[in-house]
């Protein structure tokens, strides 16, 4: 029963665990005690890590639509369907009518390889993946943002911060191998700040809770800057002393609703700290003035007493296994990988030489886009309809599509709606890498082979190139990963054979790598040039609450491997997200309401009304409700998805509601 | 002329006594594994075993009770509805340089499978297993077996136990089956003389008194679980450091908790036992959608009753815990054995 050393493929902490394996069957997981991030410990899913490879729902066979049905086809005639289709699409209207989307699941040489077969084979940057979505605004990956959903800390930080933010965070029920340091830290006397409007499990152990009005994150942020910064004489800090300077106790108090007494309690220690440390997720970068309220965050570590130079006081948990690899290897429409940008004609000029082609100029197009504007859609490993705001909206343009393929392991709400479907591998059954939140990255390996006909994704895609007609050829991952380091300056010193040797690497943003540190934007930790008023909607008599969507709440409804690994899905059933519609109250709201646990209500916006359940929570803020975003597509009506402002991007944004028993 | 209860091995005839074991069936030992972890598995070559390691990353567990294990098959038959096959492990097994706290672990097991009715999967894997322990010389960072009474020495249980005494490894037999593992390489083995029988006897008094690292009061704990007298604010308390990932559950060398899966093939199907964990909120659900168990702190309670309840230890002979200290290892909270004992017998966190 040989123990076969890889990644979980569940968040983005990576911890290292071991495949069980006997003959060809995989028997279970383990947690490797010698692993950097998980040091001898996994959460649930890391321990139910094999049953995503065993599930019986596994693709296995190659689909092809006929007659609104899906058939069972054969690798020749699926593949063949497929290069026919793009190709008369391509040839028809260009590379720009194709969509590709990757995935923060699937491995970096298979990332890489889809980039390089949309820009090289489909002559398009119309290549994205849609959680991408998460690291709003790093979205853009313009270095003006990017430092923000780019960690420059650690989680080995955790265990040297001295004063720790969970800011609108619950690593417990998203990033429990983060939420174990964070607790240990409690445990030993670390303040910790937790900073939601839903608690968390870590709110128990929390020096201090503050529960800002939904949408007045950034006002709390600035206000806790101005307590910190009060005492502060240093010159570098005085532009950001008079950028909060409006922001007294009182004011933030009247905008964000948490008591000055708190606030002031809370930029003191802020200022009194040596190493603060900010953990935040897709819900800070999602939320409302996202990226204003973490350029005021970057700036806690200035606002800390003698914090070092090389302190980072930002750490980004990512959703997914490989959400900081699909990033770093160029699924993005604006960068070829390594952020080397699409519009450097030095940049296109390397990859078309290495690749033998030109590599297309027009700007591509970003995930939402592509969807309602490409003709055909190539997707490997990524579900824009499970990962989208606006549920309806991408199901709408979808099905408005001449064509889409889906390469994946399971049949996903996206695969359903797909013309050809792929049946690709399991992390359990490639080789290849996967890169951490902390920019780690580390080896997957192959433990059994795939299920029925199923093929490894990197053979899919080069399979395809050649029916393509412009064929991509490897041996084998670690020849995609030599390919990647040639071409990829950040991952110039990553082979597998170096990664075998030890626990993974990290790729740097300091000392030998300083110009790409400069060029990611890591050196703009200046924080806000100014505080922006609340974006939080307006109350009155009639609109007494604010609803909004959280991402935690319903994440195990919606994890396409959740659901289909059958300890865990098994779990989905007593989960307190439950199945019907539901909104969280407060205890203190449903006695003033005389609400019951399941009590049918009626939740009317300025925009329209749904009927929903309550559920009682202790952990909810007075005056807020709040919905499972798993659920968002039924409560489309009263939270409809809002464009942002700066990317147009459609987002669940906080609304005014009444409540009454329906 | 009565059989010598112990003999002794040359540290040096070791190699060619593990190619011996290996002709007789699948060779079981702490082997250092790919990402340089050390894990009972299975070996091929006698310098595999790493003889000089301190603990495992997992119990025995894995091997006679997997995290996923094929109960039978069935298939349908034509007019004759369907026919169903037991799935039994009948693979010879030999256990060797396993860690004195992982024999009493197993040993636990079978108390718990051999009950009425028996469990006839477990049974069978054990009926073709032997079981060799290695005694402890050193602690591992968070032994505590001493408190378990289930090593650094076992006094009886194994097969066969052995104890490196430098040049020397003293083996004691323990049962027939040890015995014909003796046998069947007699060349390789002496008669222990009484002097080694001494030498081992005052090792284990003095490696006793280096295992003391941490403690665990079972005894207080035991006494207060039982009547009840643990207050519910500290169940709270320790429920809040549970995260609920049930690692302490698999890494446990005395859990035994499973559910049951069916996979439906095109002519007939699989039965699946999968290890499950009294800490999910899954574990107690009922199908009419009420759980008798829904608040983390009545799950956290659960467990430790289990482990710690006069009435549990009455029935399987002690109570369920070895001290191999993996859960202090796992726990992605604080709630490891010795720590909870402590809590449970101060009262306070």
């Amino acid at each position: 029963m040989p123990h076969v050393l890889t990644t979980c493929p569940f968040c983005g902490c990576g911890c290292g665990l071991y495949l069980q394996v006997a003959g060809r069957k995989l028997l279970g997981a383990t947690a490797s005690a010698g692993h950097p991030v998980g040091r001898g410990r996994l959460c649930a899913k890391g321990w139910h890590a094999h049953e995503v490879a065993t599930s019986a729902r596994r693709l296995r066979k190659p689909l092809i639509r006929r007659n609104s049905a899906f058939e069972e086809a054969s690798w020749d005639e699926a593949l063949s369907l497929v290069a026919d289709r793009v190709g008369a699409i391509k040839a028809d209207a260009g590379g720009s009518a194709i969509g590709v989307l990757g995935s923060p699941r699937a491995t970096n040489e298979e990332n890489f390889l889809l980039a390089k077969l949309a820009r090289r084979s489909l002559e398009t940057n119309n290549i994205d993946f849609s959680a991408r979505l998460d690291a709003l605004p790093g979205l853009f990956d313009l270095p003006k943002y990017r430092h923000l959903t780019l960690s420059a800390a650690g989680l080995d930080d955790i265990d040297r911060a001295d004063l720790i933010f969970l800011w609108q965070a619950d690593p417990v029920e998203e990033h429990p191998a983060a939420a174990s340091r964070v607790l240990r830290a409690a445990e030993r006397g670390v303040p910790v700040v937790e900073v939601a409007v839903r608690s968390g499990q870590l709110g128990e152990l929390a020096e201090i809770r503050l529960s800002p009005r939904p949408g007045t994150e950034l006002q709390l942020a600035a206000g806790l800057l101005h307590v910190a910064l009060a005492k502060a004489e240093a010159a570098e800090v005085e532009s950001l002393a008079a950028t909060v300077a409006n922001w007294t106790p009182d004011q933030t108090e009247a905008t964000t609703g948490v008591p000055a007494s708190d606030v002031i309690r809370v930029g003191e220690a802020l200022s009194a700290c040596r190493a603060p440390l900010v953990i935040y997720t897709r819900a800070a970068s999602l939320g409302p003035q996202g990226a204003d309220v973490l350029a005021a965050l970057s700036a806690f570590g200035k606002a800390a007493t003698a914090s070092t130079a090389s302190w980072s006081p930002l750490l980004w948990l990512g959703n997914y296994c490989n959400f900081q690899g699909a990033r770093d290897m160029g699924v993005t429409p604006y960068f070829l990988a390594g952020y080397q940008p699409v519009s450097d004609e030095a940049v296109r000029s390397k990859f078309g030489r290495a690749w033998g082609v030109s590599i297309p100029v027009e700007a591509g197009l970003p995930s939402w886009d592509m969807l309602g504007r490409a003709k055909a859609l190539f997707v490997m490993g990524d579900d824009p309809l499970a990962n989208s705001p606006d549920v309806a909206a991408a199901r709408d343009a979808l099905s408005k599509l001449d064509f889409i393929a889906v390469q994946d392991i399971f049949l996903t709400p996206t695969a359903q709606m797909a013309h050809v479907v792929l049946p690709g591998s399991s992390f359990a059954e490639k080789e290849g890498t996967f890169t951490n939140t902390e920019r780690r990255v580390q080896r997957v390996r192959r433990a059994v082979d795939s299920p029925g006909e199923a093929r490894a994704d990197w053979e899919i895609l080069c399979e395809l190139s050649r029916r393509l007609g412009r064929p991509i050829e490897y041996d084998s991952p670690a020849q995609i990963m030599a390919e990647i380091s040639s071409l990829v300056p950040i991952y110039s010193h990553i082979s597998h054979e170096r990664l075998d040797e030890g626990w993974g690497v990290r790729w740097s943003l300091d000392g030998a790598l300083a110009a790409d540190r400069a060029a990611l934007g890591a050196e703009q930790e200046e924080g806000p040039t100014s505080v922006a008023q609340s974006s939080a909607p307006a109350l009155d008599e009639e609109f007494q609450f604010t609803l909004v969507a959280d991402h935690v709440l319903g994440a195990w409804k919606t994890d396409t491997f959740v659901a289909n690994a059958i300890g865990l899905r098994r779990q989905q059933g007593a989960d307190r997200a439950g199945s019907d519609v539901h909104v969280e109250i407060s205890r203190a709201d449903a006695q003033k309401l005389e609400l019951r646990e399941g009590s049918r209500v009626k939740l009317r916006s300025r925009n329209g009304e749904m009927e929903a359940e309550v559920r009682i929570s202790d952990a909810v803020r007075a005056g807020v409700l709040v919905l499972p975003a798993a659920m968002r597509e039924a409560a489309s009506v009263v939270l409809p998805p809002t464009a942002d402002a700066e990317s147009g991007v459609p987002l669940l944004r906080p609304a005014a509601v009444s409540i009454e028993k329906a | 002329m009565s059989e010598p209860a112990a003999y002794v091995i040359a540290q040096s005839s070791l190699s060619a006594w593990v190619r011996q074991l290996l002709e007789q069936g699948q060779v079981i030992a702490p082997r250092a594994v790919s990402g340089g972890d050390v894990a009972y598995d299975a070996i091929d070559e006698p310098q595999q075993v790493a003889w000089d390691y301190v603990t495992t990353i997992n119990p025995l567990k894995r091997f006679l009770f997997p995290q996923t294990d094929e109960l039978l098959r069935w298939r349908r038959e034509a007019r004759k509805g369907f026919r169903l096959e037991p799935t039994l492990d009948e693979t010879e097994r030999i256990f060797l340089a396993v860690r004195p706290c992982d024999v009493a672990g197993a040993l636990f097991l079978d108390r718990v499978f051999r009950r009425d009715p028996e469990d006839v999967y477990y049974m069978t894997r054990r009926q073709h297993s032997a079981l060799i322990a290695l005694t402890c010389r050193e602690p591992a960072e968070n032994c505590f077996c001493v408190c378990a009474d289930a090593g650094p020495f076992l006094k009886n249980g194994y097969d066969l136990q052995l104890t490196n005494l430098s040049d020397d490894y003293l083996v004691e037999v323990g049962t027939e089956k040890g015995r014909s593992l003796v046998a069947q390489a007699e060349n390789l083995f002496a008669p222990a003389p009484n002097e080694l029988i001494r030498v081992r006897r005052d090792l284990e008094k003095e490696v006793e008194t280096r295992f003391a690292e941490h403690k665990a009061y079972f005894a207080a704990a035991l006494r207060k679980v039982t009547f009840d007298r643990v207050s519910d604010e500290l169940w709270d308390a320790m429920a809040e450091r549970c995260l609920e990932c049930g690692g302490c559950s698999f890494v446990c060398p005395t859990c035994t908790c499973f559910l049951v899966a069916d996979w439906p093939e095109a002519d007939g199907g699989r039965r699946e036992r999968l290890w499950d964990s009294c800490l999910y909120s899954c574990y107690t659900l009922e199908a009419s959608g009420h759980n008798p168990r829904a608040a983390r702190r009545d799950r956290v309670k659960a467990r430790f009753f289990h482990k710690l309840s006069y009435q549990f230890a009455r029935e399987l002979e002690t109570h369920g815990c070895v001290g191999c200290g993996r859960c202090i290892t796992t726990c992605l909270g604080s709630n490891d054995m010795p720590t909870v004992t402590g809590r449970i017998r101060r009262g306070a966190m």
